[in-house]
């Protein structure tokens, strides 16, 4: 150690470097005169002291346990493209299921109540006299007036919508047999009309069906007066 | 960067939970203990601790494989701090001087506290970077890392927050003789 400049380097470059002080260095703390020497040499002494006091306390810090439960974006994800582990998989795949078929089942039995209905009640237009509470609060939605007209103009609405829906599947299947019957496919043709017979049988039901519908809100209550009779 | 590390991290992407508690034993004392000296607030100190763990984990897949984790961590950790800082500072409610960490009898000095008071009263970034250097024991590069700073900044912040411990543990009457 030459000079007490290079003393007070050293001193900086111990601080940075967290070693302990050399001998020369030591020394020179000890046995300088210079007002500046002694006093970075007192300074780096209480301070490599009250710190290493501290960072002993530091270490015993009580530190509470993180719970991190966590679905990071970045993994989650990545995991969202990743298919399912068998069992999820699984479980997955007999929910979907599960769902189906309750809603199958509850789509057949509302049809079967209504086609049950709709076979079961007596096709007698009655017409309800409106109460006293419907004449003093009319329902929020339109309600048509039960009048011969109205019946009328309900009917012709009905009819139509029929004929239209009639109409519909002639039109398709129609346009079913042109496009199967084509001369180049002769030789197939017959099973084509075959299988088209079968097709128009098959709508039959249901045109008889919707018409049956259409019947029943032609005539608003005749279930109820069916099941009151 | 260590090939541990590195392990860990892929481990803690894949998903397994295994991993991340693994992670989050290895740094929770670090993050918790920087956290509490910067706050100086047991209670701020463990809830930002807690998001510094999340969002470490949420963003390892940001992290630069070439460098150190726990630099990385502490960065997270320091700005969370300085974000509740700034936002404490907007309400004008004092702060604990004492935080209550449990320690055991025989280590409780009382240039410990002294040193833990001073510390309290310096400069926001001057603490950073002590509690940076001292408590988690980072170098120079590493804290400038963490500071985002010149590490010729962390020297001189470092030199001064020195300055400014010994200034007041003289003034507090202790030499090092005493302790």
């Amino acid at each position: 150690m030459n000079g007490c400049q290079e003393f007070r380097n050293a001193l900086d470059e111990l601080v940075l470097s967290r070693e302990s002080a050399p001998l020369d260095v030591v020394r020179h703390g000890e046995q300088c005169s210079a007002a500046e020497c002694r006093a970075a040499w007192e300074e780096f002494r209480l301070l490599n002291l009250a710190i290493a006091t501290w960072q002993a306390r530091e270490a015993l810090m009580v530190v509470p346990s993180f719970q991190i439960e966590t679905t990071a974006p970045a993994v989650a994800a990545s995991s969202a493209n990743r298919p399912l582990p068998e069992t999820k998989r699984s479980e997955a795949g007999l929910t979907r299921w599960l769902a189906l078929s309750v809603a199958g089942v509850a789509l057949f039995s509302l049809l079967s109540l209504v086609g049950s209905n709709l076979r079961n009640d007596p096709q007698v237009a009655t017409i309800n006299a409106p109460t006293a509470t419907e004449i003093v609060d009319p329902p929020v939605f339109v309600a048509v007036e039960e009048t011969a007209e109205g019946n009328a103009a309900i009917r012709d609405l009905g009819t139509t919508y029929v004929s239209w829906i009639d109409g519909s599947t002639d039109r398709i299947t129609d346009t079913v047999a042109f496009v199967l019957v084509e001369p180049s496919h002769d030789e197939g043709s017959t099973t084509h009309t075959g299988w088209l017979e079968s097709l128009q049988q098959g709508w039959q039901p249901l045109e008889s069906s919707l018409q049956e519908t259409f019947q029943e809100l032609l005539e608003p209550g005749s279930v109820d007066m069916g099941n009151a009779s | 960067m260590t090939n541990s590390e590195t392990e860990l991290v892929q481990r803690c992407l894949s998903g397994d939970t295994a991993a991340q508690a693994e992670f989050v034993s290895l740094f929770e004392r670090r993050v918790f203990a920087l956290c509490l000296r910067m706050l100086n607030h047991r209670q701020d100190a463990e809830d930002v601790a807690q998001e510094t763990l999340l969002r470490a984990i949420r963003y390892l897949p940001g992290w630069d494989s070439s460098r150190r984790l726990a630099p990385w961590v502490l960065k997270i950790a320091a700005n969370r701090c300085r974000t509740s800082l700034s936002r404490r500072n907007s309400i004008p409610v004092p702060c604990e001087e004492t935080p209550d960490i449990e320690v055991a009898p025989v280590h409780v000095t009382d240039v410990a506290d002294e040193v833990q008071r001073g510390l309290s009263g310096l400069r926001e970034n001057y603490r950073e970077c002590f509690i940076l250097f001292y408590q988690q024991e980072l170098s120079v590069a590493e804290v400038s890392e963490v500071m985002q700073i010149p590490e010729g900044t962390v020297k001189t912040w470092l030199f001064r927050a020195r300055k400014e411990m010994a200034h007041y543990l003289r003034e507090r009457g202790l030499a090092p003789d005493e302790s």
